[in-house]
């Protein structure tokens, strides 16, 4: 039987999120399958094998690779301090040396007399893996990691830039940009867009972990991910566009359940890939038990397009308009451009009607939704 | 043979061709698509097969599948014949190319590998000008499917193709598919460095030893290196895959890299035509230019000009200016910014403004102007070679390393692309390869209809005849031939006098200076004509030589553009309108 497949984002309330937690290489996985963990805790950590640096020492000492041998004051496998000689010319009457030393701290793995290079690895480097979020280890994924599965409010945005943070959401037109008292990171929503006058005062704020807009020019986003342009920032905080580029506002779906998790600490992602593997960025706050009047939903994208069923419109000249389907012909129209393709026709607030491509609409919600 | 079955499995979408025999001949029944399923959450290329295959067989209204398996072989009515796919899902083979010398061995890995249908994400060689950290950490960066490791000449210095064995393995890059599996490594160098090429890469690589791709330096031998990407393609890359196992025991003929199949046709029509045939495609990631010049084939991907997912980095590379040049409105340099990046976000949204649509043209005007350079770049004869001159060339010598894209000698341009394809009108697509490529002399232009290219490449591996029926009875669609003297010339007045000869043709006519002119001529008509530029102008055979050629029609006709070569700038003359209205692009 053939199937559908409808892209559209995630947004809901309350719902489950298997959240895969991998290591980059095997290594060891910590809880067990059922138990409980904290979004800080660590779930599996490994030991990945040092970076090899590579010294051109025959170079350095202008000698020919092949007498590499005759200066060597190491051998494979020996361990070197960062500064330690590696090889020396002595010149005549010992007066004129040449050194060459070894730049970082490790074990010599090689020295080749073809190449004249010395190879010296660093020495393993831990990683740790965290939860990132609050859950159950739903499954053991071998050497390599764990499924936590969470059950709270999840958001997916359409653009990220930026990594995992975590931080209170705050709603950035009721708290003060510049006082911020606690030493916690904060995630703050705009729902109104940010405008130019916000810049100044976000870019002196503090604990800014991850910003949530509905829409940004990609100017201004250039400046919120450049660290130099942030006061207290080490890091530039991790960016979410809910809606996409230019002045748009915020969805209501997304802005009711954000307004009503203010104050509430959220595992924000702002990973984004577009091709190959799309991978959204989200924003997840566990919440094991749902809100009055909120209850659970799948977590998987809305259903395919059909009548009744509400849609966004993603593309101009209603670019990030909400509506209904009212009808769906089965026959190519002519649009604007002069191309035929297959529309839908949408009921917009307040009732106006608009004939969309297909492609261009998101559905948000079906007809029993 | 009854019918074929044929599969494109591309990184968003699978396209399912069938190909059934009418009266002898050989025809597309129809086609049909479904969304690529290899990644996350079916993990399974198959699922999205039996999709468009089931959607094939109720367009078509022949049964083609019971209880996921082909009905082989096929009768009259049902079941196919034969079965073949090509691939590009998960972003296509993606390969590093390392080498001692840029221009030399590096160019060489970088031509075999393209060539073989690769997608070249980056280029080490030991003069690239980068400290080895810097190798080591970019090579960490493009993660590749593949690596193709050159360098030397048979019997030279070992050290240097040696040392950058050393920077692979020091970046220990994993390929994507299968993380305990080792990264594959074609080694196609000095003859005398592979034994120490397998020594230091031994435990960490795959290692592949291939004939020198540039055994000494007036010869370049890509075939051995670019088979052993192919088998490597295969065995490594597609065997991981996920559900590439079951596609692999499925087919009848080995599935090729889809741009490798895109290759094949390509050469094929080059050679039955006996002309010199350029073949562009443009999709939302990259840009593939293939061409085949006095017999020689080159093809150049970019990697980062395309329609949707590369969109923001075509405006990253040719300026806003460079942009708003083809565009015949005012747009705010954000406005255009925020559009560009809205369609890069979600890519399968299509134009539905005016305003959108011309935009959409402008950006794909300029992907194909950058992905032209690109490949003339890489178009070129070997570098580094001795040539023998004599006195006399002193001052007529050509470089070693010169271009072969010649678009004077261009016989066919071959356009491909939902851009080019789909273009509401026909004269649309015209203009945007008009303007993009500056054609030169006289060129029939293309459009590959359905994006049936990968399919009857691969096709034509095993039945080449039947491969070019379809192609040239249901793929390629003519525009027509367009007639552009090279050169400028100052002042009005006419630039050509044709004359065309025979019954059907028109009366002798005069094109003026700075124009575009189409006279419209169905497909399948055509007339002969002598044309006569006025000097300087060129169409060939000399400034202000006249020259003979059948002209063709097609969806468009038959169009003469005087605007000169190189292309004066259209924001400058605020020109773009015109053109557009000349050519009848939006009438």
């Amino acid at each position: 039987m053939k199937r559908g497949f409808t892209p559209s984002l995630v947004v809901s309330p309350h719902t489950h999120l298997r959240l895969p937690r991998r290591l980059p290489l095997p290594g060891q996985v910590l809880p067990e399958k059922g138990e409980s963990v904290t979004a800080d805790q660590v779930v599996a950590r490994a030991a990945r094998p040092g970076r090899l640096s590579i010294v051109h020492a025959t170079s350095r000492l202008g000698l020919d690779p092949a007498d590499l041998d005759k200066v060597l004051r190491v051998q494979v496998g020996d361990s070197v301090e960062e500064g330690d000689l590696l090889a020396e010319v002595v010149g005549l009457w010992g007066l004129f040396r040449g050194q060459c030393k070894s730049p970082v701290t490790g074990q010599i793995e090689y020295a080749s007399n073809t190449t004249g290079h010395v190879g010296i690895r660093t020495p393993p480097e831990s990683i740790e893996v965290r939860a990132f979020i609050d859950g159950v280890i739903q499954e053991r994924l071998g050497k390599e990691g764990v499924i936590v599965q969470g059950l709270g409010a999840l958001i997916q945005g359409i653009y990220g830039l930026g990594g995992e943070r975590r931080g209170i959401l705050c709603l950035a037109d009721k708290t003060s940009l510049e006082e911020w008292h606690e030493e916690k990171e904060r995630i703050l929503v705009f729902p109104k867009g940010l405008d130019d006058r916000d810049l100044p005062r976000l870019l002196g704020a503090t604990h800014v972990a991850a910003l949530l807009v509905a829409g940004l020019c990609s100017a201004t986003l250039k400046i919120l991910r450049d660290p130099k342009q942030w006061a207290h920032a080490v890091f530039p905080p991790t960016v979410i566009l809910t809606d996409g580029f230019g002045e748009l506002h915020m969805d209501h779906r997304i802005l009711r359940i954000l307004e009503d998790l203010m104050g509430h600490i959220a595992s924000v992602d702002g990973t984004t890939q577009i091709r190959a593997g799309v991978v959204r960025p989200q924003v997840f706050v566990s919440r094991p038990t749902p809100a009055q009047g909120n209850e659970r939903v799948p977590s998987r994208p809305a259903g395919s397009l059909s009548v009744g069923c509400k849609v966004r419109i993603l593309a101009p000249p209603d670019f990030a308009v909400q509506g209904t389907v009212v009808e769906l012909p089965e026959e190519p129209r002519l649009i604007e451009t002069g191309s035929f393709v297959r529309v839908a026709t949408v009921k917009l607030d307040p009732n106006r009607i608009r004939v969309v491509p297909r492609a261009n609409l998101e559905v948000l919600a079906d007809a029993s939704g | 043979m009854n019918a074929i079955l044929a599969t494109d499995c591309g990184s968003t979408t699978t396209k399912a061709v069938l190909i059934v025999r009418r009266d002898d001949t050989y025809r597309l029944a129809g086609s049909a698509q479904s969304p690529t399923t290899v990644e996350m959450p079916y993990e399974d290329v198959m699922v999205g097969i039996w999709n468009a295959f089931e959607e094939a067989e109720a367009l078509v209204g022949r049964p083609l599948v019971e209880r996921e398996h082909l009905l082989r072989p096929g009768d009259a009515d049902r079941g196919v014949d034969l079965y073949v796919s090509t691939s590009s899902a998960g972003g296509g083979l993606q390969m590093v190319v390392a080498g001692v010398v840029d221009s030399m061995s590096s160019e060489s890995a970088a031509r075999a590998a393209l060539g073989a249908g690769a997608i070249v994400t980056g280029v080490l060689s030991v003069d690239d000008g980068r400290e080895i950290y810097e190798r080591v950490g970019a090579l960490k960066d493009w993660k590749p499917d593949m690596v193709l490791l050159a360098g030397g000449t048979d019997g030279g210095t070992v050290a240097h193709v040696a040392g950058m064995a050393e920077v692979i393995r020091a970046a220990d890059p994993k390929p994507r598919f299968g993380t305990h599996a080792k990264l594959p490594v074609i080694y196609a160098g000095n003859r005398a460095a592979s034994e120490e090429v397998k020594r230091i890469l031994g435990s960490a690589c795959e290692v592949q030893t291939v004939v020198n791709l540039r055994p000494i330096l007036e010869r370049e031998d890509l075939s051995p290196a670019r088979e052993a990407i192919h088998d490597f393609f295969l065995e490594h890359v597609m065997a991981r895959a996920p559900g590439y196992e079951r596609l692999m025991e499925m087919v009848n003929a080995e599935i090729l890299p889809t741009p490798a199949a895109v290759g094949h046709l390509v050469r094929a029509l080059a050679e039955k035509r006996s002309q010199n045939v350029m073949a562009v495609d443009i999709g939302g990631a990259t840009t593939d230019v293939f061409s085949v010049f006095q017999g020689t084939f080159n093809r150049s991907v970019s990697a980062n000009l395309g329609m949707s997912y590369s969109s923001a980095n075509v405006l990253e590379e040719a300026g806003h200016e460079g942009i708003l040049r083809w565009l015949p409105l005012d747009m705010e340099k954000g406005v255009l910014e925020n559009k560009i990046m809205n369609k890069m976000i979600r890519p399968t949204v299509i134009p539905q403004t005016m305003e959108d649509l011309l935009l959409e043209q402008a950006l794909a005007r300029e992907a194909l102007r950058l992905s032209l350079e690109q490949h003339r770049d890489l178009a070129v004869g070997l570098k580094g070679i001795q040539q023998q001159r004599t006195i006399g060339d002193t001052f007529s010598q050509s470089r070693t390393g010169s271009g072969l894209v010649d678009l004077m000698s261009l016989n066919l341009l071959i356009a491909s692309g939902g851009c080019l394809s789909h273009a509401p009108r026909r004269h649309q697509a015209m203009a945007m390869v008009l303007d993009a490529f500056q054609l030169e002399g006289i060129t029939e232009v293309m459009v590959d209809s359905v994006f049936m290219m990968p399919h009857l490449g691969v096709l034509a591996s095993l039945h080449r005849d039947i491969a070019l029926e379809v192609m040239e009875k249901d793929c390629l669609v003519p525009l027509g031939t367009v007639i552009a003297p090279k050169g400028r010339r100052r002042g009005e007045g006419w630039a050509l006098q044709v004359a065309p000869r025979g019954n059907a043709a028109p009366s002798p006519f005069e094109v003026p200076w700075g124009e575009i002119l189409v006279i419209p001529l169905e497909e399948n008509r055509s007339f002969q004509a002598e044309i006569h530029p006025r000097s300087p102008l060129d169409l060939g055979a000399g400034r202000g030589k006249p020259v003979q050629s059948v002209l063709r029609g097609g969806r468009v006709g038959v169009v003469f553009d005087t605007r000169g070569r190189p292309l004066p700038d259209p924001a400058q003359q605020g020109a773009m309108k015109t053109w557009l209205e000349r050519l009848g692009a939006f009438s």
